[in-house]
């Protein structure tokens, strides 16, 4: 029983509401992901949980007991740290060693527990080092191992791989997943990094400006997203998005702007039967936008080709409207080329023009 | 590489130049109290001479010096202690929850001329019948301490990073462990500052010990105070004495200079 339940939970700092209404059951083993932009609200809803933070209202079960008053060491949680937050003064072997200590777990356990530790994250060779003796992603491994020894309910991570370079990023991220199929704790990890995201979490949570947007599974968050905000954040490059007018027409529904029409699959009928001769937006991710020499049904000028090697991506201007593609590697049109285009529209989304919300 | 070298030395000259009028006086104290009176008063002034311990004798032994630098030693390290006991804690507050306009009143204490305190004192202690005990002299020292210990340990603690203390927390501790186990051992340096400063601030006190001492608690200061206003000077004594009091300061701010200095210019630059 190691769920974790956040009720409801609202935070006000002076003037601001930093997290509003933040409702998440989380399963045992699951890992979990709070993504989102700067300031929206991330870290606090994880410090909340920590205990580091009081919340306004709500309250917070952890394992199914109510902590929401308890102080962060009563709630059975590790926490990693975007800067780490190793004791400068302690060696590696006593950073980890400190939780167990306070504890009063016996020596001989605290020496097995630390040195396993130790042995699974590869720093086994740098237990007599002080922090400042380490590498970036050495004290990474610490903290991680900070976090492990105590064998806690819950992890909580705060961009823990933020402050490290792209590639070494890349494989803590595997170790970390590894890390999490090996000890099966539930976790919750907060990234700003969309991939961090989308290759770590069981389940996604998107917020913005302190409101959750949606709770779900990545491929659910990619093919499904609740709105153009959650659109727009997961996916590179990211999804494009064209404001045009719905029209019913004999030959079923179209939208159309200026000087294109697309034709909307006759399925959409029902759900946008309110909203004909209304402004929406038509968002289509760029690997779902096809090119072709001839024959497409949309006219478009190549602006910018970017040849990534295993792809290559093409900003075009479509009626007034700059579109990212994606595009085969050896798809390589010229710089100021007229291409033809079509949408692949059972993947493209409709929006509301105002609020944003996913109409279909 | 010779250029580097020439501006060495007027580097070094220039620094001497500067520094003479500081070592001159405790150079010639020092010496001064190894001679007799009749070699000290000869013009020109002796520079080598076969010195003498009389001087000293005559301090320690005839004028119970002793007992005095015991005295400074007990109210300089017994308000420094204590200081350090309220101070720390209070600083720490002080930090965490960002009570800036709390850490300037304390200060505050300490820039009011010390002398608006001491009639209240003296009447205070008086009636108490305390004057003459350590207990009211460390009491009147750490007014000068305490301000100075929380005022550098606040902008210190300012300077660690909270996340520190999470940790801590998460891991375990109370805000109370956490500031024992994490905090202070982080601090030491800032610590030894604070300390090296209130110390010699009491040792070198002599308003509050010219008031609320006595016979049974007089300090070095007013020691030698009333040494000179003895009918006859005996210079060499006096400096004897005078070297007895300056010692233990030069000593402890050379031990500490490194971090002295920090704690002088603390809250200058956010480090
Ligand atoms: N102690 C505080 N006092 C006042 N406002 C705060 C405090 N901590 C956070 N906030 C505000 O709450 C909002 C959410 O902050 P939070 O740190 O949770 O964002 P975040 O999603 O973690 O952002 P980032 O990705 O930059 O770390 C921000 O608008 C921030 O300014
Ligand atoms: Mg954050």
């Amino acid at each position: 029983m190691k769920k974790v339940v956040c009720e409801h939970i609202v935070k006000r700092f002076e003037g601001v509401t930093a997290v509003n209404d933040f409702h998440l059951e989380i399963a045992d083993k699951e890992f979990i992901v709070i993504v989102g932009p700067s300031g929206c609200g991330k870290s606090t809803s994880l410090r909340m949980i920590a205990g580091l933070e009081q919340q306004t209202s709500g309250d917070i079960y952890i394992g199914g007991q109510k902590v929401s008053d308890k102080p962060p060491r009563d709630r059975n949680i590790a926490m990693v740290f975007q800067n780490y937050a190793l004791y400068p003064h302690m060696n590696v072997y006593d950073n980890m060693a400190f939780s167990l200590k306070l504890q009063g777990v016996d020596k001989k356990e605290i020496d097995r527990r630390v040195r396993e530790a130790a042995e699974i994250l590869n720093i086994a060779q740098y237990l007599e080092r002080k922090p400042k003796e380490l590498s970036g992603g050495q004290r990474q491994r610490v903290a991680l191992g900070r976090a492990i020894v105590r064998e806690p309910a819950v992890f909580l991570m705060d961009e823990p791989l933020s402050n490290l370079d792209a590639k070494l990023r890349v494989q803590m991220r595997t170790e970390i997943a590894k890390l999490h199929h090996r000890l099966g704790a539930t976790t919750i990890y907060v990234t700003h990094d969309q991939i961090e995201a989308m290759t770590m979490a069981d389940r996604i949570v998107v917020m913005k400006d302190g409101v959750i947007q949606q709770i779900a599974d990545p491929q659910t968050i990619y093919d499904k997203p609740a709105n153009r905000f959650v659109a727009s954040f997961i996916g590179m490059p990211p999804m494009n998005f064209i404001d045009c007018r719905l029209e019913k027409r004999e030959a079923g529904l179209w939208l159309v702007r200026e000087t294109m029409a697309v034709a909307l699959p006759a399925a959409w009928a029902e759900r946008l039967s309110q909203r004909f001769g209304q402004q929406v937006v038509l968002g289509v991710r760029p690997e779902n936008i096809i090119p072709a020499d001839a024959g497409g049904p949309l006219a478009a000028k190549v602006e910018v080709v970017e040849p990534l090697g295993a792809e290559t991506l093409l900003h075009v201007r479509l009626d007034g409207q700059s579109l990212v593609v994606k595009a085969g590697p050896d798809y390589q049109p010229d710089e100021g080329q007229t291409i033809t285009l079509s949408f692949d529209m059972n993947k493209a989304h409709v929006f509301d023009h105002e609020t944003g919300t996913t109409i279909v | 590489m010779k250029q580097k070298k020439h501006m060495d030395y007027l580097w070094y000259g220039l620094v001497l130049l500067v520094a003479i009028p500081f070592i001159f006086p405790l150079a010639w104290i020092v010496l001064a109290s190894f001679k007799t009176q009749a070699q000290i008063v000869t013009t020109p002034p002796l520079w080598v001479f076969t010195p003498t311990l009389e001087n000293y004798q005559s301090v320690f032994v005839d004028q119970q010096f002793g007992k005095f630098l015991w005295n400074s030693s007990v109210i300089a390290v017994g308000s420094t202690l204590l200081s350090l006991i309220i101070g720390l804690p209070a600083a720490y507050t002080i930090s965490r929850y960002k009570q800036k306009v709390l850490g300037v009143f304390i200060l505050l204490a300490r820039l009011m001329p010390g002398i608006a305190y001491l009639i209240p004192w003296f009447i205070l202690f008086t009636k108490l019948g305390m004057v003459d005990t350590y207990t009211a002299l460390i009491a009147s020292h750490m007014l000068v301490g305490l301000p100075f210990i929380v005022w550098i340990m606040v902008n210190y603690f300012d300077g660690l990073p909270h996340e520190l203390v999470e940790a801590a927390q998460v891991d375990g501790c109370t805000l109370q462990s956490a500031f024992l186990k994490i905090v202070l051992p982080l601090s030491v340096p800032g610590i030894l500052t604070a300390s090296t400063l209130s110390f010699l601030f009491s040792w070198n006190n002599f308003m509050f010990s010219l008031v609320l001492s006595s016979d049974r608690t007089k300090t070095l200061p007013i020691a030698i105070y009333n040494f000179v206003s003895y009918a006859e000077v005996s210079w060499g004594s006096v400096m004897a004495a005078a070297v007895v009091i300056i010692l233990p300061a030069i000593v402890l701010t050379m031990a500490f200079q490194r971090y002295v200095i920090k704690g002088l210019t603390a809250g200058a630059v956010k480090g």
